[in-house]
């Protein structure tokens, strides 16, 4: 075996000539290792970033650009079919000095309120009993039926709806009819039609989240739940104490998604009662629709669309700050 | 100087950009301004580019609302008729659904392909006009073999096509709003005519008003354009939405306000009619359809409906009643009209369509066929064959009061009609009702 050659004495020909001539340690400068670390991380997310690309596009294009487009908008008459003229606040003010635009935020409201909380309570409740039966072999036919009607289009079910309330024959009125309480004039009567209009939404909504629900339901873990029935606690505190808290986060989504969902009321108003009677059953959409198609004041709905977005955005945040607070 | 007008040939015949020639234009001691003079007549000196010929036939394409459920069918026909006579002209038909019909034209013109030529209705015209989407017919009606037509349309149909002195439309169709009445349930109450006065159709419909069988229907909701059924009992007594110089109100008068009000009794006060909102405009034809009316408010492709569907009960077709006070007996009606882009690429190749599609024999078959009315004077055959058809043509036709040509017509109805609803629903007198709805109109006519 080749004697390894003794470096130091090769070095500088003496045991004495010291110290190991180590090679010093590699030092990076700040800014090359800032650079070198950007380099890697950028390597790494390349190919995460070139995924999302197409949906980022499309995200920009179709709605970004747009909702920033529309800016510029609510300070100008015309801008579609017309050249567009600079008319300052006037727009601003004709939307917040509008009585039917003040109408229609409070029938968004109340039909909002109407519809969440009734599918809510009702597709809860059903997704809880049928966690109860889940390994009925009937189960499965219990959920198709229930999400049917979450497949039917928007428009085909008011179609359907406007024939459910008819007051001669619609199925409503043969049951209130049979209840001795005489036939209803849902979509004509101005305290009725903002709660048929719910009810439709009830009837298409309710199959989405049962289903919702029900997922969480079957995801919760199972030996919490026997802990608790174990230590004595029953059915009821075990609902109040471990399945409402756990089921909290799909609370927050639900909430989150039906609020924005519920605030963009327009099929259902426009196919069944074009706003009316009177002013009754407009939303903010419809009233949007309106101005812009039928009146051709584009920077009166550009508004009125911006109005939506902040009234959107307070709620959603004001729900987040509620529904995170915890219990001291 | 030499240098300048060098590089001035050079940039108007594009060799160079805009940037260079400022520069030399600042070298010659020139500003931008000044050298525009020079820039024109150099391009003035250019010789003119000879158009290109068209490759194939011109491509046009014609958007219109259906009037039938064979429309289609119907169009086809037509334009393969008149691309047999003009070749070189391909038209491209297409149709708007009439409850997004706004909609669609909107965001048509708004495109960078407008259709070259729309059927569209008095109503929403003039705010298109008003946009300068349309184009103004002057050049092509002066023709002179145009003149003979014009003379064939109907004068105040063809002045409504007329929006602030310029022409934009060749009127095509009529919609004539009138009742149909079931003679048998008439005849079973011993009623021998069809009431001509308020007073007798009140006296008629408390004598029809039976079980489940109602008197009398009418629109009341906004969606179903309820207006079009209380305009006649409006115009009877004088009234109208704008006045003649469209600067306010003609609606505020104690005449329309009874007129208005008659209506919503027959409602809430005689229930003779349903009340305001239970049934729809479809719910309306078939209740009556089905012998559950005695009189409803409907319309001329009605007719052709009943006709095809034979119930089983004698029916008929009248005028609207005259209320209290009236000077008239009229019927309401609204047209349609052809009217071109003025974006259009094409404009000689659309008018040619124009005038073929709106010529007697053309636009008689068209009308035959789906129920609706001609606005000319030179089809006496019309409708001979639909006895019907020919006395709603020749007899009712002509009582027309039509729409008021307005840019925010259609606004106005939208935001006046709610007040007119509330009255039928009972919530407010007709007096409440017509005085908000007059500020509304007064307010929204300042802007003409």
């Amino acid at each position: 075996m080749a004697e390894q050659p003794d470096t130091i004495t090769a070095a500088s020909g003496s045991v004495d000539a010291g110290i190991i001539a180590a090679k010093p340690p590699l030092r990076l400068s700040a800014a090359e290792h800032r650079r070198l670390a950007r380099r890697f991380y950028l390597r790494r997310s390349a190919v995460g970033y070139l995924f999302i690309l197409p949906n980022l596009i499309f995200f920009v294009v179709f709605l970004v650009y747009p909702l920033l487009s529309v800016i510029p908008l609510t300070f100008e008459n015309g801008g579609i079919i017309s050249p567009a003229q600079w008319v300052g606040l006037q727009n601003w003010q004709t939307v917040l000095n509008d009585p039917i635009f003040r109408q229609v935020i409070t029938n968004t409201f109340e039909y909002s309120l109407m519809a969440i909380s009734a599918v809510f309570i009702i597709s809860f409740g059903l997704a809880l009993l049928l966690a109860r039966v889940q390994n009925n072999r009937s189960t499965g036919l219990i959920r198709a039926a229930l999400y049917f009607p979450t497949l039917t289009p928007v428009v085909v079910a008011a179609l359907i709806w406007n024939f459910v309330v008819q007051p001669d024959f619609g199925i409503l009125n043969v049951g209130t009819h049979a209840l001795g309480l005489g036939s209803t004039n849902w979509l004509g009567n101005t305290s009725l039609v903002l709660p048929a209009i719910a009810m439709l939404e009830v009837w298409r909504g309710v199959g989405f989240w049962t289903l919702l629900y029900l997922a969480a339901i079957l995801g919760l873990p199972r030996d919490l739940f026997q802990a608790a029935q174990l230590d004595g606690a029953g059915v009821w505190q075990r609902f109040i104490h471990l399945t409402l808290p756990l089921l909290r986060s799909t609370f927050i989504f639900a909430v989150i998604w039906a609020t924005i969902a519920n605030l963009q009321l327009f099929d259902s108003v426009f196919i069944l009662t074009d706003g009316g009677p009177g002013y009754s059953s407009g939303s903010i959409v419809w009233y949007i629709y309106r101005m812009l198609f039928q009146f051709n004041l584009p920077g009166v709905a550009a508004s009125a669309s911006l109005v939506l977005l902040l009234i959107t955005l307070v709620l959603v945040v004001v729900e987040l700050k509620l529904l995170r607070m915890r219990r001291r | 100087m030499d240098t300048l007008e060098r590089d001035i040939e050079l940039y108007v015949n594009r060799r160079i950009s805009r940037t260079q020639l400022l520069k030399t234009a600042a070298a010659a001691g020139l500003s931008g301004s000044a050298l525009l003079p020079m820039i024109h007549a150099q391009a003035a000196s250019l010789p003119v580019r000879p158009k290109r010929g068209l490759r194939g036939p011109a491509q046009i394409t014609f958007i219109k609302g259906p009037h039938s459920a064979n429309e289609v069918a119907i169009e086809r026909k037509l334009i393969a008729q008149f691309e047999k006579q003009h070749p070189n002209i391909k038209v491209n038909f297409t149709m708007y659904q009439w409850p997004v019909m706004d909609a669609t034209l909107e965001a048509g013109y708004a495109s960078p392909n407008p259709p070259d030529v729309a059927y569209l209705v008095d109503m929403v015209y003039p705010k298109f006009a008003a946009a300068g989407t349309l184009e103004n017919l002057a050049p092509y009606i002066s023709q002179a073999g145009y003149q003979s037509e014009i003379k064939a349309f109907l004068p105040a149909i063809w002045k409504l096509g007329n929006y602030r002195s310029t022409q934009y439309g060749i009127p095509s169709l009529g919609a004539v709003y009138h009742i149909f009445y079931n003679k048998d349930l008439f005849k079973k109450a011993g009623i021998s005519r069809f009431p001509e006065t308020q007073d007798e159709l009140l006296t008629a419909a408390q004598k029809l008003r039976k079980g489940n069988t109602w008197a009398f229907t009418l629109r009341t909701n906004l969606a179903d354009y309820a207006y079009w059924d209380w305009f006649p009992y409006i115009h009877d007594v004088g009234a109208d939405i704008l006045s003649a110089d469209q600067k306010k109100n003609a609606l505020n008068t104690p005449k329309a306000i009874a007129a208005t009000q008659f209506l919503a009794d027959l409602q809430n006060k005689y229930k003779v009619a349903p009340p305001a909102g239970q049934y729809n405009w479809n719910d309306d034809i078939a209740l009556f359809q089905s012998g559950r009316t005695a009189m409803q408010h409907g319309e001329g492709p009605e007719i052709l409906t009943l006709q095809s569907a034979k119930p089983s009960f004698n029916w008929d077709i009248a005028l609207a009643p005259r209320p209290h006070g009236a000077s008239k007996q009229t019927v309401m009606g609204n047209f349609g009209f052809l009217m071109m882009s003025s974006r259009s690429q094409n404009k000689e190749a659309t008018w040619e369509f124009m005038k073929f599609w709106s010529g007697a024999k053309n636009i008689q078959s068209f009308a035959e066929q789906v129920g609706l009315q001609l606005v000319r004077t030179d089809v006496p055959d019309a409708f001979k064959s639909n006895p019907l058809l020919y006395e709603l043509q020749h007899s009712l036709f002509p009582k027309v009061q039509g729409i008021q040509a307005a840019t925010q017509m259609r606004q106005i109805l939208a935001l006046m009609w709610p007040n007119i609803e509330s009255c039928y629903h009972g919530q407010v007198t007709a007096a409440q009702a017509i005085q908000q709805a007059a500020q509304q109109i007064d307010t929204l006519a300042a802007f003409n």
